[in-house]
């Protein structure tokens, strides 16, 4: 094996010096729990407690792991050397952004592997995983090759997904709706019977959704929209990416061999006391890779793609999620328009 | 062996252009993870690349190659290409999954730049002998999406007798190859007839991934669904299939009227009568509807609110205006067709009366194919005026008469070709 040249790492991951162990000591005064499998073996001569493990069940996740975010909205976290960080989603909706025209993108949902690139004023960037802590516990049940076994804390799994204006608006003007509770709006937009007609033709459009229209040629006229309904749709999306990501990473594939695979453990010969495990800058990367890979892939399990045009096949899952939103949109837009003559 | 960068800047004079379509699509989630190394010096990216060390973090390795190809592949095409050579391992070797990983996203990368090496490099990952690797499935899949099948036995063992999900996407694009498309159809109907029809949203999701496989038997699926099922339930299926299945929906909405004992919803069968024109509604404007909702109202109780709105459609509706593509030719035609379904559904009297109004058309049909639409128009016009004229005169005594269905559909009908021939 070769010796490394210097890697400038992101700051966050970083391979911390010895010297920097000391940092490490205010995990306590930061309010991180220790909730690792075990109960506690003291006398020994580690800073940490060692943890003997007491139960091997497999780690799981749940939705209580996932975060929704929108666009400029803060996020904190705690960094590696315990101190409190800020930063900001900033303008999110412009990954892979569309350029032209073709076809209009209205919102967006996907895995924010690092949040604070998009802010339009300069932030620290959040780097998933960065506040995962791993806590360790020792597995005495073979007395002669005694291992570290870990568990990992504050799990947290950022999810965009929203509503996305810019690039549809530049390519058409667009009316808003919205969720049809601004009566301004109606008043604004709706004069007269035709434009009634207007208004309801584009939310049958949307009702139906944009993946079987397109599929039937059938576009959309006049240029509206109800961002409410848009909105739906793209919670479909992270309500898919977070349940395949849960059924995957509680899978028998999944976090379980965080537990059961020798790549993840680590003998007691190793590493003597749980900190230097817990801290081993190669073990957090090994154990972080492994973490990734799994979100990667479980957030891949919530699409299927069309072997014809390659497109994700959820989006019309996503549109009929989206058709309750349009139905109670309609219903209040046929209450104003009674009320105010223009339908009986 | 790895070249070093400096060979590589020294050969890339002799490098033959590399086509540009990709075998595969982006993954849009690589993106993201390219994002990763955002701000890293591409010297540090290549280092991670170059030298190939077990104590980088494994992740690393796809990152700085994802952070090259989405920002810097204007400058490091030649770098991938030529570097992205990951030694294939046996299953037994310590470390062979990282391995993988990096032979997995060497052979993903080229692939996206058209370099045919990509398939034999994902061909070595497909043959591992073994199961365990994920690379293995990812490899599959990619293969797959550039129209190579040659894992069938494997992808139907994983994704039926293993339950390995992961192989879903193989599976589903395994029915591009005639050899299996029967049978990934076939497994797909039984997936989706164990689906419970109250999970309305799985059973359309499957539906619509039949349907792009075979859109009929799609639409089968959920034309059972709708016959099977009551209440909201159905109405949730007929609302979808107005969507794909457009020329049943005037059967399912007839069905769904004599069927749903709920007036709130057996109401919502019937077409809105703020929107009788909409594109949406005008197989409700055919003669055939319009009868059987005559009908509907002698024996809804009057009191309901499908009642109210059968009322309200029989008073308000039009016959559906003709489109542009349709030709006046055609619409005479149409004409003459509606006088004998008018005369059939007797809401025009006497045989001589109707043979009188077909003959005005014949001879209209005539000067239009003579090229005289003049004298055309002037048959059109005499024809809506008669029947005008025999609606209005309700309390003549002789067998003529025409109901107010009867004359919506001749006027209207006459109207609309008379709006397309010039006036005198």
């Amino acid at each position: 094996m070769r010796i490394a040249g210097k890697i400038n790492y992101p700051i966050q991951q970083q391979k911390p010096l010895k010297e920097n162990t000391a940092a490490y000591c205010f995990i306590g005064e930061i309010d991180l729990p220790k909730t690792g499998d075990g109960i506690l073996v003291v006398g020994d001569e580690c800073d940490e407690e060692i943890v003997v493990c007491n139960s091997f069940d497999p780690q799981t996740i749940n939705t209580n792991n996932f975060e929704l975010l929108r666009e400029n909205v803060s996020w904190q976290w705690i960094d590696k050397q315990g101190n409190p960080q800020t930063t900001n989603s900033g303008s999110a909706c412009k990954l892979q952004e569309w350029f032209n025209c073709d076809s209009t993108r209205n919102g967006v949902t996907y895995l924010m592997s690092t949040i604070g690139n998009f802010s339009t004023t300069p932030q620290t960037i959040y780097r998933i995983l960065d506040d995962t802590k791993i806590n360790v516990c020792l597995d005495t049940r073979d007395s002669n090759n005694k291992k570290w076994i870990p568990h990992i804390e504050n799990i947290r799994i950022p999810i965009f997904s929203a509503f996305c204006p810019e690039q549809a608006d530049r390519c058409g003007i667009y009316k808003d709706f919205f969720d049809a509770t601004d009566t301004a709006i109606f008043a604004n937009f709706i004069k007269n019977k035709n434009d009634y007609d207007d208004v309801i033709d584009a939310l049958d459009w949307w009702w139906e959704g944009p993946y079987r229209n397109a599929k039937n040629n059938v576009y959309l006229k006049n240029n509206i929209r109800f961002s409410e309904g848009i909105i739906t749709h793209e919670y479909q999306h992270f309500l898919y990416y977070r349940d395949s990501t849960i059924s995957y990473m509680n899978s028998s594939n999944g976090l379980v061999s965080l537990k059961t695979n020798l790549e993840f453990q680590r003998t007691i010969t190793q590493f003597k006391c749980p900190e230097d495990v817990e801290k081993d800058p190669f073990y957090i990367s090994v154990i972080n890779s492994k973490i990734w890979q799994l979100i990667h892939e479980g957030v891949k399990r919530g699409r299927t793609i069309d072997p014809i045009t390659k497109k994700d096949n959820t989006e019309f899952d996503c549109d009929v999620a989206a058709r309750k939103t349009y139905d109670d949109i309609k219903k209040r837009i046929n209450v104003w328009a009674k009320n105010n003559g223009i339908i009986q | 062996m790895k070249r070093t960068y400096l060979i590589i800047l020294l050969i890339i004079s002799v490098v033959p252009s590399y086509p540009q379509s990709s075998f595969w699509p982006e993954n849009e989630t690589d993106k993201s993870w390219a994002d990763y190394f955002l701000g890293i010096s591409t010297d540090s990216l290549e280092k991670i690349i170059l030298e190939d060390q077990l104590d980088t973090p494994p992740s690393y390795y796809k990152f700085s190659v994802l952070n090259l190809f989405y920002y810097h592949l204007d400058t490091h095409r030649e770098f991938l290409i030529y570097n992205l050579n990951s030694e294939f391992v046996e299953p037994s070797v310590l470390h062979a999954d990282y391995q993988y990983s990096k032979i997995l996203i060497d052979n993903y990368i080229k692939g996206l730049l058209g370099d045919q090496l990509a398939l034999i490099g994902l061909d070595s990952l497909a043959k591992i002998n073994s199961d365990e690797y994920r690379q293995k499935d990812e490899a599959i899949f990619l293969l797959a999406q550039a129209g190579r099948f040659d894992y069938w036995d494997y992808v139907k063992d994983q994704y039926i007798n293993k339950q390995n999900y992961g192989m879903w996407n193989t599976f589903y694009f395994y029915s591009q190859d005639p050899r299996f498309r029967n049978e990934v159809l076939e497994r797909l109907i039984q997936e989706a007839e164990s689906i419970s029809s109250e999970e309305v949203l799985k059973v359309l999701s499957k539906a619509n991934i039949v349907m792009t496989i075979d859109k009929s038997i799609g639409i089968e699926i959920l034309k059972n669904r709708f016959y099977s099922t009551t209440g909201n339930l159905r109405l949730e299926y007929f609302r979808d299939l107005k969507t794909v299945d457009r020329d049943g929906t005037l059967e399912r909405s007839i069905y769904g009227i004599l069927n749903e004992p709920i007036d709130s919803i057996r109401k919502e069968y019937l077409p809105d009568p703020n929107r009788i024109h909409s594109y949406y509604f005008s197989e409700y404007l055919k003669p055939e509807f319009i009868n059987f909702l005559l009908e509907q109202a002698n024996t809804l109780d009057h009191s309901s609110v499908t009642y109210m709105l059968v009322s309200r459609y029989l008073h308000e509706y039009t016959p559906a205006i003709p489109d542009s593509i349709t030709t006046t030719n055609d619409l005479l035609n149409n004409l003459y067709n509606y006088v004998d379904s008018v005369f059939n559904y007797t809401w025009l009297g006497d045989l001589n009366f109707s043979n009188e109004l077909k003959n005005i058309l014949t001879t209209a049909k005539t000067n239009l194919q003579n090229g005289d639409s003049l004298a055309c128009r002037v048959q059109v016009q005499t024809f809506q005026d008669l029947v005008d004229n025999v609606y209005k005169d309700s309390l003549n005594t002789d067998a003529r008469f025409v109901t107010i269905e009867g004359w919506k559909f001749l006027y209207w009908n006459a109207q609309y070709i008379l709006d397309r021939l010039p006036k005198p």
